[in-house]
């Protein structure tokens, strides 16, 4: 077993093979990246269709913009900050448009928090992380959501993409996972750590 | 700096951040066709598209005495409007009347990775027949190439 690379080193190379001409790159790129730009864009608040919506259109930008990029090392938060602000400017007409129900109408309406389904394919320890990941603060909750989708090596991007300072993306995450590892010390029934 | 909450990045606990990763995977996946949607929209060629806004919806209404159900939704762009009228047919499938303001424009109904291309006709009508039903999307080429390409949102017929 070779380590796990990390995300950015991979999707770097990726992206540099891409802007060197090797275009077909671009679609292993799509598909390392977009689970964490979709927990990203959700973990933004946003409705799945929007969140669809966002992540195709930063992608659309970033192959129009890909010359402009300087340093591949740099496509993850690239793409991530390029989410986030899209994010928040959906967010922003979303709010505009809220008396206006009716163009909501055939867009699933869908909240963040598992439904029936889901629940369904937890098994017993998922359902008691979700539990206590459920209380903690909706910031928390969209840092551990995003930072989990990378190693250590990744953390400096993710917080970009966060729009925490890279500086202090350790003390905020140590402390939503010590408020977390607080709550599942002080659960009896925990046991998977 | 001294707080105990200030773990280095070597001791967090990479066993809880994986579970963490597989929860939300479970609790809300990315959509499945996420990323062929992506890759779909990419290799159309469809840089620097305009998004158009969904101006006007009618909702299905059901006919007393018969199953068929009909749709409309109306698009619009800075230069380009779109209306779209959807009818079920015997077989379950999508019937599509479309009208955009102006003829020979192509338009494609996008499904996942496939595309349906029509040509407005002189009216800027429109038609694609037995198209499945699911989130559709429609791409317009105006027929002046200087002008932008127009995307509609994905909407589910």
């Amino acid at each position: 077993m070779s380590t796990p690379r990390s995300l950015v080193d991979e999707a770097a190379e990726l992206f540099r093979e891409f802007q060197g001409g090797k275009r077909s790159q671009i679609e292993p790129l799509v598909r390392l990246l977009n689970p964490t730009l979709w927990h990203l864009a959700r973990g933004c608040g946003l409705e799945r269709a929007d969140a669809e919506d966002v992540i195709q259109t930063t992608w659309l930008t970033l192959v129009k913009k890909a010359e402009g990029i300087r340093d591949p090392q740099a496509v993850l938060a690239w793409l991530g900050i390029s989410v986030r602000r899209e994010a928040w400017r959906v967010a922003g007409e979303r709010r505009r448009e809220a008396p206006r129900q009716d163009a909501e109408v055939l867009v699933q309406v869908q909240d963040t928090g598992p439904g029936p389904d889901e629940t369904v394919l937890m098994d017993e320890s998922q359902r008691q992380l979700w539990m206590h990941i459920s209380r903690l603060t909706p910031r928390c909750q969209a840092i551990l959501r995003v930072v989990s989708r990378g190693g250590p090596p990744d953390y400096a991007a993710l917080s970009e993409t966060l729009g925490i300072p890279v500086g202090s993306i350790g003390p905020t995450r140590g402390r939503c996972l010590a408020a977390l590892r607080q709550a599942l010390a002080t659960d009896p029934t925990w046991s998977t750590l | 700096m001294s707080n105990a909450a200030d773990s280095p990045l070597e001791n967090l606990d990479a066993g809880l951040m994986d579970s963490i990763a597989a929860l939300y995977d479970v609790v809300d996946p990315p959509p499945p066709s996420l990323d062929d949607d992506v890759i779909f929209a990419l290799s159309l060629g469809v840089l620097d598209a305009e998004i158009a806004t969904l101006t006007e919806e009618v909702m299905p209404a059901m006919r007393s005495g018969e199953t068929e159900t009909t749709n409309t939704v109306t698009f619009t762009s800075s230069a380009l409007q779109l209306m779209i009228r959807t009818v079920e047919e015997d077989d379950g499938t999508l019937r599509i009347d479309g009208w955009v303001t102006g003829g020979g424009i192509d338009v494609a109904v996008l499904s996942g990775a496939n595309a349906r291309w029509s040509t407005s006709d002189a009216h800027g009508r429109l038609l694609w027949r037995n198209v499945a039903r699911g989130a559709l999307r429609f791409l317009l080429r105006p027929a002046d190439p200087a002008e932008r390409p127009v995307m509609t949102p994905v909407i589910e017929f």
